[in-house]
């Protein structure tokens, strides 16, 4: 069951001025018949004295209603831009929204005689573009770490605790990551004596998973390159810290493979990642 | 038609007030705005259809706009618009908005090739179903107009506006309006050319 509109009445026009196709384009458009259903006619009309018993009760029209959450985020954000004009409520501010001040100032670590197993700490935001794109500080491996880069300026409250330093990550178990790469090397290599030196970059996410390996430096065999992806895969370490909390970064290092046991000289704990021999 | 009821309801600037909460009983709806239900529904209604892809979203979008006249009713001003002309510009605003959701989500490209109530008034069975077959490939090639040769189309044949009617709502002359009209026709037409071209090569 429908009602059905035959259209308007009248068209006012400009018959006899136009060509006969768009006269009979026309036509065809004023003999279009809409058919409605028939109680849509009823429902609506009882829909609209229901919204107007509301409005006269008082009670706020539904999309009243929806506009309070939208005045209620307005207010705060205007309340916030006002505090952002006053000095001592700017400072309060920022201290509720960083709990955790750090310094704004680099920190570079002199390698101590401790053992250490990162070689060079490149950044530490997580890119988005492919890593070939982006400047990475080339270190010497034996040399200096560096901590991660310091995040866009926050103001320092002076009278708050200094934060704890900001730590590198390492690798968890250095003599299983030493078998987790021996294990990678293809015995077909080895047998044929070659070997070679692997650089790769990685992201040590902040439950310390390494993710996305790649390829700095090839070694110039693929079958080197790709067992150095599997084991830097494979590999865990205790993430990097910053303000006490675990962070994620890029982490360089080399692994070294090198056939012929004999020739294999022992690393200094710093050069962990530089694999010894194969036993 | 609605002069009688609305000099009842008006104060001295002319704006429509709405009747005291006492006086009108929930089931009623105000006297103005009952005229204006029975006399410009099917307009509204005809306006839609013409605009949207479905008859669920063209009852959607008509409740939806008598619904915002209802609740706007003490701001409408006859000296700036006939009430038709009003609920035509609300409608108007709500098909935007609607097509603007759809365009968002992906979704705009909805096949008009079932228009079950869009039915041609021919007598015969046979010219129906010819005539109907037409209409489709009108309605699809209309879809591809740009939205300015849809909404004076929609004006025109849906709501079935005058040149002057049209002129008011659209703010431009009536000379502009006929131009308009003549264009969005003659890009309508181009519309179903292509599309019977189209349907030639496949």
């Amino acid at each position: 069951m429908s009602r059905r509109y035959d259209g308007p009445r009248s068209f006012p026009g400009t018959h006899g001025k136009w060509s006969p196709d768009l006269d009979r384009l026309d036509r065809n458009l004023r003999e279009i018949v809409i058919e409605e259903r028939t109680s849509f006619e009823a429902e609506l009309r009882a829909e609209l004295a229901a919204e107007y018993g509301r409005l006269l009760s008082g009670w706020p029209a539904r999309s009243a209603r929806r506009r309070w959450p939208r005045l209620a985020a307005a207010a705060v954000v205007l309340l916030l831009m006002g505090a952002s004009l006053v000095p001592a409520a700017r400072a309060s501010l920022v201290r509720l929204l960083f709990p955790a001040p750090e310094s704004v100032e680099p920190v570079t670590v002199a390698q101590s005689s401790e053992p250490r197993t990162v070689v060079s700490v490149v950044r530490p935001e997580r890119p988005s573009a492919v890593p070939e794109e982006r400047v990475l500080p080339e270190m010497e491996e034996s040399a200096q770490v560096s901590a991660p880069l310091p995040e866009p300026h926050r103001p320092v409250l002076r009278d708050e605790p200094l934060p704890p330093p900001p730590t590198l990550p390492a690798l968890q178990d250095p003599a299983q990551a030493r078998r987790t790469v021996a294990e990678e090397y293809p015995v077909a290599l080895q047998e044929a004596g070659i070997g070679g030196v692997v650089r790769v970059l990685v992201w040590v996410g902040p439950d310390g998973t390494a993710e996305t390996p790649r390829v700095r430096n090839s070694s110039g065999v693929s079958g080197l390159d790709e067992a150095a992806m599997r084991a830097t895969h494979a590999l865990e370490f205790v993430p990097a810290t910053r303000s006490g909390r675990t962070v994620g970064t890029w982490v360089e290092f080399s692994i070294r493979f090198l056939p012929n046991a004999a020739e294999a000289q022992p690393a200094p704990e710093y050069q962990a990642f530089e694999i010894p021999p194969i036993n | 038609m609605t002069n009688s009821t609305e000099t009842r309801t008006r104060g001295r600037s002319g704006r429509a007030r709405r009747p005291g909460g006492e006086a009108a009983a929930a089931a009623e709806l105000p006297p103005d705005f009952e005229a204006w239900f029975r006399d410009h529904r099917e307009s509204v209604y005809r306006y839609v259809r013409f605009r949207v892809a479905t008859r669920e979203v063209a009852e959607d979008i008509t409740s939806e706009v008598f619904l915002k006249a209802l609740r706007a009713l003490d701001r409408y001003d006859r000296k700036r618009s006939a009430p038709r002309t009003w609920l035509l510009r609300i409608a108007r605003n709500s098909v935007t908005d609607h097509l603007r959701t759809l365009k968002r989500w992906g979704s705009l490209h909805i096949s008009l090739d079932r228009v079950p109530d869009l039915v041609s008034r021919s007598p015969s069975q046979e010219e129906r179903i010819l005539h109907e077959e037409e209409l489709r490939k009108l309605f699809n090639a209309a879809a591809t107009l740009r939205e300015s040769d849809q909404e004076v189309l929609s004006l025109r044949y849906g709501a079935g506006l005058s040149n002057v009617e049209m002129a008011e709502s659209l703010k431009v002359s009536a000379n502009a309006v006929a131009v308009r009209i003549h264009r969005a026709l003659v890009r309508l037409k181009a519309a179903v050319a292509e599309q019977e071209r189209g349907a030639g090569n496949r």
